[in-house]
């Protein structure tokens, strides 16, 4: 009998170390402001990872002006490095256009990412840091065109949309000389202090997260921090924007739903019985003596042993109804992990079989590094440009 | 460029006298762009600091001038009804207290610069003031923008 072993030792080295720096507590509802909430900007690796999905995310993906070199990404990263580290701590600019809206963080953390097309344009490929370039084509692909890689990603995070909107809002101003936008996508999960301590639903109503390795774990830093090279300390980020077919989803009883995903709807525990904190059992058959975890299902295709997981932070998104009256929404996938091959041997296995590919379709997809983190003095990006 | 350290961009001030009573907190210098005047005779750029400064003496201090490796002139400026004219008597600091030095009104010119100055980049300026100090800060390069007014005026070396 196969049992998922990546729990269990979760739960055996759970609360033995907390080997990271920046580990928010989740805001709970004791707090008095959750405004002034603030996360550690500096520290070894990027804030914005290893914390408990905030409410609110935009990505922004940008794209070097013609002319750009090593020295004006340089110029570029030292700007937006002492911009982050005082829009994070709730401080405006000198220069804020809205001062007063940098004053609720609420958790507020700013994550900043390079793109492989970032070190073609400044003529240094050679300081790409990891041997993949890109994310492989799959026959699940559909892309548009809208929220393909770019050369420079920032990811903003917190409990409050105002500061989020105005922390983007001020960055992409402050990087105008060096760069453009090449696409956003804006996210959500449960607000702070709902649902406290589980993981927030994605909109097809699944527990998203489930069998993550639990923050300020070693397991975490394990499947998350690069540990040598260029990128030490820092991780590989995938963003799969993908769409929600809802009009043949909601359509479906709970039954199919809860066998497409192998876990139920209503609490996430596997199908092979227990709670959703008990391993899946791949060998346990239901009363018509079929698997009771169908060899399709999501959670038993995207299951890892040996510890080869990765870090998944899905935020759900809603861009509403279209003309036609579909609802376009989904979910933006982004998984974080020391070494990239993790990903794409899941990513394989799912888009050949997965189950959910029905009622799915990846319709954008960027991949970027993210350096480590830094201490006062330093920018983001530094160690891998300035190698 | 890139080995410059961005220390400074959040704010730091030094000065060269034991008992300084000036501090100078969250300076920029604004970066030059197409808006940036330039000397017609040499071509030189020349553009703005921005801060706040404070006094913690009892006695009102004024700030007098400066000098910086960036630019061969700093001048004290305020903008009036959209015109830029240089302080002659200086720019009081109150006595247990400050003054902000803001896009639109106060500001430091640097003029004709050394070369022309881009975000991202840094730069060290000395400001005398009337009690005999001189404090250094060293303030990042950031683009700013900037209502029309306020840049419109005609205000060459």
């Amino acid at each position: 009998m196969k049992k998922q072993s990546t729990i269990v030792l979760a739960i055996l080295v759970g609360g033995l170390a907390l080997v990271a720096n920046q580990i928010a507590a989740p805001w709970n509802s004791t707090d008095s402001n959750l405004g002034s909430n603030t996360v550690p900007f500096y520290g070894q690796h990027q804030s914005g990872i290893e914390i408990q999905r905030q409410a609110n995310v935009t990505l922004v993906a940008l794209n070097l002006i013609e002319g750009s070199d090593i020295e004006s990404v340089g110029r570029m990263m030292r700007v937006w490095t002492s911009d982050a580290a005082l829009l994070t701590q709730g401080k405006p600019l000198l220069t804020d256009s809205q001062a007063e809206m940098a004053e609720n963080p609420a958790n507020l953390t700013i994550t900043f990412g390079f793109g492989h097309s970032l070190f073609e344009k400044i003529g240094r490929p050679e300081l790409w840091p990891i041997a993949e370039t890109a994310i492989p084509a799959y026959k699940i692909d559909k892309f548009e065109g809208r929220w393909d890689d770019g050369d420079v990603l920032i990811q903003v995070a917190g409990d409050d949309a105002n500061s989020v909107f105005h922390a983007v809002h001020e960055l992409v101003r402050d990087g105008a000389p060096f760069a453009t936008l090449a696409w956003q996508q804006r996210g959500f999960v449960n607000a702070a202090g709902v649902n406290e301590g589980e993981d927030s639903r994605n909109l097809l109503g699944q527990i998203d997260g489930t069998a993550n390795a639990k923050v300020g774990t070693p397991e975490f830093a394990e499947r998350t921090w690069v540990q040598e090279g260029s990128l030490v300390n820092g991780t590989t980020m995938v963003i799969r924007r993908t769409r929600m077919n809802f009009g043949t989803w909601d359509k479906l009883s709970t039954t199919k739903k809860d066998a497409a995903l192998g876990r139920t709807l209503a609490d996430g525990a596997p199908l092979s019985g227990g709670d959703i904190n008990t391993p899946m059992d791949f060998g346990a058959q239901n009363h018509e003596g079929e698997p009771a975890i169908p060899d399709n299902a999501h959670a038993k295709l995207a299951f890892t042993d040996n510890n080869q997981g990765v870090t998944r932070r899905g935020w759900n998104y809603d861009d509403g109804y279209t003309v036609d009256g579909t609802h376009d929404a989904g979910l933006i996938f982004t998984a974080f992990q020391s070494d990239l091959e993790r990903y794409l041997k899941i990513q394989a296995i799912l888009a050949e079989m997965d189950a959910l590919n029905i009622w799915t379709a990846p319709v954008g997809s960027a991949l970027f590094v993210i350096p480590a983190g830094v201490t006062e003095g330093e920018w983001i990006g530094q160690s891998l440009l300035e190698p | 460029m890139l080995g410059l350290s961005i220390s400074a961009l959040t704010a730091c001030s030094t000065s060269d006298s034991a008992s300084s009573v000036i501090t100078i907190s969250d300076p920029v210098v604004r970066a030059n762009d197409e808006m940036s005047m330039q000397n017609e005779a040499t071509g030189k750029y020349m553009t703005g600091s921005f801060m706040t400064i404070a006094n913690s003496s009892d006695e009102e201090i004024y700030l007098t001038g400066g000098s910086s490796d960036a630019a061969a002139i700093i001048e004290i400026h305020e903008v009036i009804n959209g015109e830029m004219l240089p302080m002659s008597d200086g720019l009081a600091v109150p006595a247990n207290g400050d003054v902000k030095l803001r896009m639109g009104g106060y500001h430091v010119m640097l003029m004709e610069q050394a070369k022309e100055l881009k975000a991202g980049e840094e730069v060290t300026v000395t400001l005398n003031f009337s009690n005999g100090e001189s404090v250094d800060y060293t303030a990042p390069v950031k683009m700013i923008a900037m209502d029309d007014e306020v840049y419109g005026a005609e205000m060459m070396p």
